[in-house]
């Protein structure tokens, strides 16, 4: 299997391999990396390959002697900090906080998709056991938290990272009247998105704000007595929403109505409502999506109680949460990944996201660093994955030709060995 | 001006005025510094300085300065945000009856919030508050209605009515003049004023004493209180707000520990933030002689540490799993019960 860990002549040569290429990327071009602005005040960090020791604390004055230092060393990952400081070089306690950018993680690993089961696998390192899916917290068989994780990140992963980066990208603009300039998005270069957004009026927001805004986000406290069920019995007037302008009142109606539109027994009743009251549903349709949009009073459809619109108000607003990493969000001196840069985990480039079009955005075709290239390398298993427009393996036990995007992949996810 | 000593017209007043603290030893000045001494006193005593409509409006508007100096000159923190806290309810007081233009102009300059009418007035939430505003203040307060989520949050502008937007604003003030009493004055005093702080440091700690003589009387041994109830019982003497959890885990505390309801009503009013506070029913429903009857136990260790009330996750208790056992623990321990009372009422108020 491919989780095996040795130091071997084929690991010296892998790491060789991407060294070579990682250098070659980054000498291609000076624009290969985009600084971040007011680049003398952020930290920089650096994760080295093989010995995997992180380097932090440092600085750079500009875009070409950061990029210098990326050449001359060839890190396996480089970070800047979302946080400004007086003297980034200092220790944490010293160097002086500024302020911070706003910075949302949006990673397939937040979300609970279908393929995980398929294509993660995880090994105890202590006796061994392996398993499919998420990795659990402690081996089931002997109890060790050492264990050792292979995710792969699909198709499917990816559009549904996508779908979170879009549900929070309407809630940055319609909700917090943030300015499409203001908000960059980019591809991380494995499971998701990042999302930047640099304003100088959020720069000083604390770290009880920004929980405050990751809440808001995700939906977490959200009380139903602040959008119109103050209570159960008062159910005459529940909603107070077509007199609100938006924000989470109309993000409800919105989903309740969209669910609604298309809903059938089978689904209402996946999130739990009784078959009887389900089938009355879809009977009533025209009647419901009536009533809620021009007049309000919900109790005038017959058969669905409070209790029933609860569960469809709670079903609406957890469609459309964002899940995103809150304790990225939170952390005001936390390092991000380097736009341009390369993922250590891939050789994919953090790659950004053109204003307008992520909805269109292709992430195995933006995030790809080289083209061509044929690389003999020993595949112990993979699963199918697409590069721009061409699709390779799944392999297993094989040798093969690759270009060099492909290879680097297979070999940087510890897939396989050059040959 | 003489009711928003705040503003920048009030502060270029008193800068046009030029007058300096030496020369409040002139005898036509003593109304100011009566008054400047009232403020303070009326802080330590009730929490809530008022606002003297009868006295001529200089007197009002240079006393605040000289009870800033005052304060700064004392250093006592508890005094700090007394004070602080008795100007911004003065203040909150008057702005309640301003009208929604005032409150606006007031909001932006004087705070320097991003805070607008409503074009379509007859509605509730009459009010607009930019969020990076809102978030400045609002998460302070512990009430689920505060929660941004819980707002309507439109375009960057959060809604709010009236009475909402004056909460906010007399926060932000609070603040404000936290940090304007902060840095000690290290001035020779002119002799009017020396006089004057001696009183007040005198009233003070004769306060203290007397809080210290009304609270808590024998059974409650505060320096065998497990840290997080220390902790809560010093953030309401120091009249910091406290959330639901850690109000009704002090209450119960305190009921399970042998206090009074009546004491703990009186700690409670005497201390807390007005709109914090804490009401005898509240206090006996915990105790169980009201509403539902059940008498409530503090809460176990595990949820103080869900809630985030627990200090450094327990590593400076013993291995106990609820606070009473960690309290009795302390007591038992406690030889020297007697200096950690008086070290647990030093702390309390604040002094090193």
């Amino acid at each position: 299997m491919g989780l095996r860990e040795k130091v071997d002549i084929s690991s010296l040569k892998n790491i060789a391999f991407i060294k070579e290429s990682f250098l070659d990327y980054y000498r291609a071009s000076k624009n290969a990396i985009r600084a971040p602005s007011d680049i003398s005040k952020r930290e920089f960090g650096f994760q080295t390959f093989g010995d995997r020791l992180m380097v932090r604390h440092r600085s750079f004055k500009s875009q070409e002697e950061l990029l210098r230092f990326i050449q001359a060393t060839v890190p396996s990952d480089c970070y800047y900090s979302a946080a400004y400081y007086e003297d980034p070089t200092l220790e944490m306690e010293e160097k002086g906080w500024l302020g911070a950018d706003l910075i949302f993680d949006v990673d397939a690993d937040h979300i609970p998709t279908r393929c995980k089961a398929i294509h993660d696998r995880w090994i105890c390192l202590n006796c061994q056991r392996e398993g499919r899916g998420s990795a659990p917290d402690r081996c089931m068989q002997c109890g060790s938290q050492k264990i050792k994780e292979e995710q792969w990140f699909c198709e499917e992963c990816l559009e549904a990272a996508k779908l979170e980066a879009l549900k929070l990208m309407d809630i940055l603009l319609l909700d917090f009247g943030l300015s499409p300039e203001e908000i960059q998005v980019y591809f991380s270069g494995h499971r998701g998105y990042h999302i930047h957004v640099e304003s100088e009026v959020l720069r000083e927001l604390d770290q009880i704000a920004r929980k405050e805004i990751v809440d808001y986000a995700m939906g977490l406290g959200l009380d139903l007595a602040f959008y119109g069920f103050k209570d159960v019995i008062a159910f005459e007037n529940p909603f107070d929403w077509r007199r609100q302008e938006g924000g989470w009142h109309r993000r409800i109606l919105q989903g309740l109505y969209d669910f609604l539109s298309t809903a059938t027994v089978d689904s209402l009743e996946e999130i739990g409502i009784k078959k009887v009251i389900s089938e009355e549903i879809v009977k009533n349709r025209d009647w419901i999506l009536k009533v809620l949009w021009e007049k309000g009073p919900l109790n005038a459809v017959k058969g669905l109680g409070p209790k029933a619109w609860e569960k469809l108000v709670r079903y609406s607003i957890d469609r459309q949460v964002a899940r995103i990493d809150s304790v990225v969000t939170t952390d005001i001196h936390r390092l991000i990944r380097l736009p341009g840069s390369l993922h250590g985990k891939t050789g994919l480039m953090k790659a950004s996201v053109e204003r307008g079009e992520l909805e269109a955005f292709d992430p195995m075709k933006a995030s790809v660093a080289f083209q061509g290239g044929s690389i003999r390398v020993y595949v112990r298993e993979s699963s199918q994955f697409r590069l721009g427009d061409e699709t390779f393996g799944p392999f297993k036990d094989t040798v093969t030709e690759l270009p060099r995007a492909a290879a680097l992949l297979i070999v940087c996810k510890g897939l396989g060995d050059i040959l | 001006m003489a009711k928003y000593p705040f503003t920048r017209e009030a502060s270029q007043y008193v800068e046009g005025i030029g007058l300096s603290l030496g020369d409040m030893d002139k005898p036509e000045f003593a109304p100011i510094l009566n008054r400047a001494e009232e403020r303070i006193f009326e802080a330590i005593k009730s929490g809530e300085s008022k606002f003297r409509e009868d006295l001529d409006y200089e007197v009002e508007i240079l006393s605040f300065p000289v009870s800033v100096a005052l304060v700064r000159a004392l250093g006592d923190p508890f005094l700090k945000r007394r004070f602080a806290l008795s100007e911004a309810r003065r203040i909150q007081g008057l702005l309640s009856s301003e009208g929604p233009s005032k409150i606006v102009y007031l909001a932006s300059t004087a705070l320097k919030w991003k805070v607008n009418m409503k074009a379509d007035l007859g509605r509730s939430m009459e009010f607009l508050i930019g969020f990076v505003d809102y978030l400045k203040v609002a998460p302070s307060f512990h009430d689920e209605k505060w929660k941004l989520i819980n707002r309507i949050v439109v375009e960057g502008l959060v809604h709010l009515t009236k009475e909402e937007l004056v909460r906010l604003m007399t926060e932000g003030i609070r603040h404000r003049f936290e940090k304007i009493v902060e840095p000690k004055l290290d001035l020779e005093l002119p002799k009017s004023l020396r006089e004057r702080l001696e009183r007040i440091g005198e009233f003070l700690s004769q306060r203290k004493r007397i809080l210290k003589a009304e609270e808590l009387p024998k059974v409650a041994i505060i320096g065998s209180f497990p840290p997080c109830l220390k902790v809560l019982y010093e953030s309401l003497l120091a009249g910091k707000s406290i959330s639901h959890v850690g109000r009704f885990t002090l209450t119960s505390f305190l009921l399970a520990v042998g206090v009074g309801s009546d004491e703990i009503v009186r700690l409670f009013t005497g201390l807390a933030d007005a709109d914090e506070r804490i009401t005898l029913y509240q206090v006996e429903h915990i105790a169980g002689r009201r509403g539902s009857r059940t008498k409530y136990t503090p809460p176990s260790c595990s949820t103080l540490k869900t809630h985030g009330l627990c200090i450094e996750n327990g590593s400076l208790c013993g291995k106990v799993r609820h606070p009473i056992i960690e309290y009795r623990r302390r007591l038992r321990l406690g030889q020297k019960a007697k200096e950690a009372v008086a070290e647990g009422f030093e702390k309390a108020q604040g002094k090193p």
